[in-house]
C-alpha cells in the first residue's frame, strides 16, 4: 500500500507565538513540505481545492506546477479538483501541462467537493450540482480518451472535432473520482471503470466498507478488471513519537476546523479532546508505528483503526 | 493502516490529510519525515 500526503494549504497560527503566518510564508512552507515528502520517499502529495478564506489552495494545478518542478520522484495530484465549476478542456490542459513538467508523475482526482463556495463564485447554480459534475466528467473523459473530441451538452459549449492539447507524458493520465459518501458517486466511479479515491472525513474507515463494496461490484457489472478499480483512501492523520503527542498536537486545530464547519452546517460543535468519541478521536489522530512498546506510553484503544502498539521516546 | 486496508477489502493507496490551522511548520516537517522514514516502510513490508 503507498502512502502519501494531502494538504489544502491552510492558512497557519503559530501555536508558540499567536503569529498568523503570511500567505506567502505558508506557500513557501507548502513547498518545503513537498519537497521533504519527495526526499523521504513518500508515494504522493494531493493538493485540495477550496475558495473560502482560511485555505490557499484555490489553484491547485499553480502549487503542483511549483511542486513539479522542484521535485524528482513523488506522485502530485489534486485532491480534489472541484470539476463542476471548471471547465474540463482547461482542467485536461493544466493538468496534461503538469504531466510533461513533472514528467509523468500526475494524478488529477476529480469530485464535487465538500463546500460550495465554487458555485456562487462561478456563477453556476446549485440545483445544477449533480448534472454540472456528470456532464463535465463525460467530457473529460472523452478529451482523455482522444486528442479530437466531438461532445455537446447542457451546461457548456459544444466541440466539434477540436483538438485539446498538449498530451501527457503518461499513456493514459490517472483520472480518479474523489467520493465522499454518496452512493450514487461509488456507483458511478465502478461503473466508469475510474479509480477511487474515498475521503473519510469523519466516522471510522470501515464504515465505508458497503459503499467501496458497491463501487466494486458496479465495475465488475460494468465489465472492469478489478486492476482498474483501485481504492485510495485520504484521511485525516499526523505522526508523531507517540499517541498523547499526535493528539495532544493536532486537536486545536482539529477543533477550529470542525467548529467552524459544525456552525456552517447546524451540527455540534466539538467540545475538547475528551468529550470527542473515542472511535473518532483515533480515527482521526493517531497514525503509530506498529512496534510492541511498554504501555507507558498509554496508546489509544486499537479496535477503531487496528493500531496494536504504539511507539513512545 | 493494515486492517484498515482489509476492512475495505485492500487499498492501493493511502493520504493523510495533514493540514491543521495551529500545527507549526516544524512539526508538520516532522510529521513528514516520521510517516516516510518510520511508518511507510513498515506498511511496505507486507
Amino acid at each position: 500500500m503507498h502512502i502519501g500526503v494531502d494538504s489544502f494549504v491552510a492558512a497557519v497560527t503559530d501555536p508558540a507565538t499567536g503569529r498568523q503566518i503570511g500567505p506567502a510564508e505558508r506557500m513557501g512552507h507548502l513547498l518545503e513540505e513537498i519537497a521533504l515528502a519527495d526526499q523521504v520517499g513518500l508515494y504522493s502529495f494531493g493538493i485540495g481545492e477550496h475558495h473560502r478564506p482560511e485555505y490557499y489552495d484555490s489553484a491547485p494545478a499553480v502549487i503542483l506546477a511549483a511542486a513539479a518542478a522542484r521535485t524528482e520522484r513523488i506522485r502530485l495530484g489534486s485532491a480534489v479538483t472541484v470539476l463542476s465549476a471548471a471547465d474540463p478542456v482547461r482542467v485536461f490542459q493544466e493538468f496534461a501541462t503538469l504531466d510533461l513538467i513533472s514528467k509523468g508523475r500526475i494524478d488529477l482526482v476529480v469530485g464535487r467537493g465538500s463546500f460550495t463556495e465554487a458555485f456562487p463564485l462561478f456563477g453556476l447554480d446549485l440545483a445544477d450540482y449533480d448534472t454540472l459534475f456528470t456532464e463535465k466528467l463525460d467530457l473529460l473523459l472523452r478529451i482523455r480518451a482522444s486528442t479530437a473530441v466531438t461532445w455537446s451538452g447542457r451546461h457548456r459549449p459544444a466541440l466539434r472535432g477540436q483538438g485539446v492539447f498538449p498530451r501527457p507524458v503518461q499513456d493514459e493520465l490517472p483520472i480518479w473520482i474523489g467520493a465522499g459518501g454518496s452512493p450514487a458517486s461509488f456507483a458511478r466511479a465502478g461503473a466508469l471503470g475510474l479509480p477511487l479515491m474515498v475521503a473519510i472525513i469523519g466516522g471510522e474507515p470501515r464504515r465505508f466498507a458497503p459503499l467501496v463494496d458497491l463501487y466494486r461490484r458496479a465495475g465488475a457489472q460494468a465489465g472492469h478488471g478489478p486492476e482498474r478499480l483501485k481504492v485510495g483512501l485520504h484521511v485525516f492523520g499526523y505522526v508523531a513519537e507517540s499517541t498523547e503527542a499526535a493528539a495532544d498536537t493536532i486537536y486545536p486545530g482539529w477543533e477550529e476546523m470542525f467548529s467552524t464547519i459544525s456552525r456552517e452546517r447546524g451540527s455540534p460543535r466539538p467540545r475538547g479532546p475528551s468529550s470527542m468519541p473515542p472511535p473518532a478521536r483515533t480515527a482521526h489522530f493517531s497514525w503509530v508505528t506498529r512496534r510492541p512498546w511498554p504501555t507507558r506510553c498509554g496508546g489509544f484503544p486499537s479496535s477503531s483503526v487496528g493500531w496494536t502498539g504504539c511507539r513512545c521516546r | 493502516m493494515r486492517r484498515v486496508s482489509e476492512q475495505l477489502g485492500g487499498v492501493d493507496r493511502m493520504s493523510l490529510q495533514m493540514t491543521n490551522p495551529r500545527l507549526a511548520h516544524a512539526d508538520l516537517l516532522r510529521g513528514i519525515e516520521l510517516l516516510g522514514t518510520e511508518v511507510a516502510p513498515q506498511v511496505a513490508a507486507d
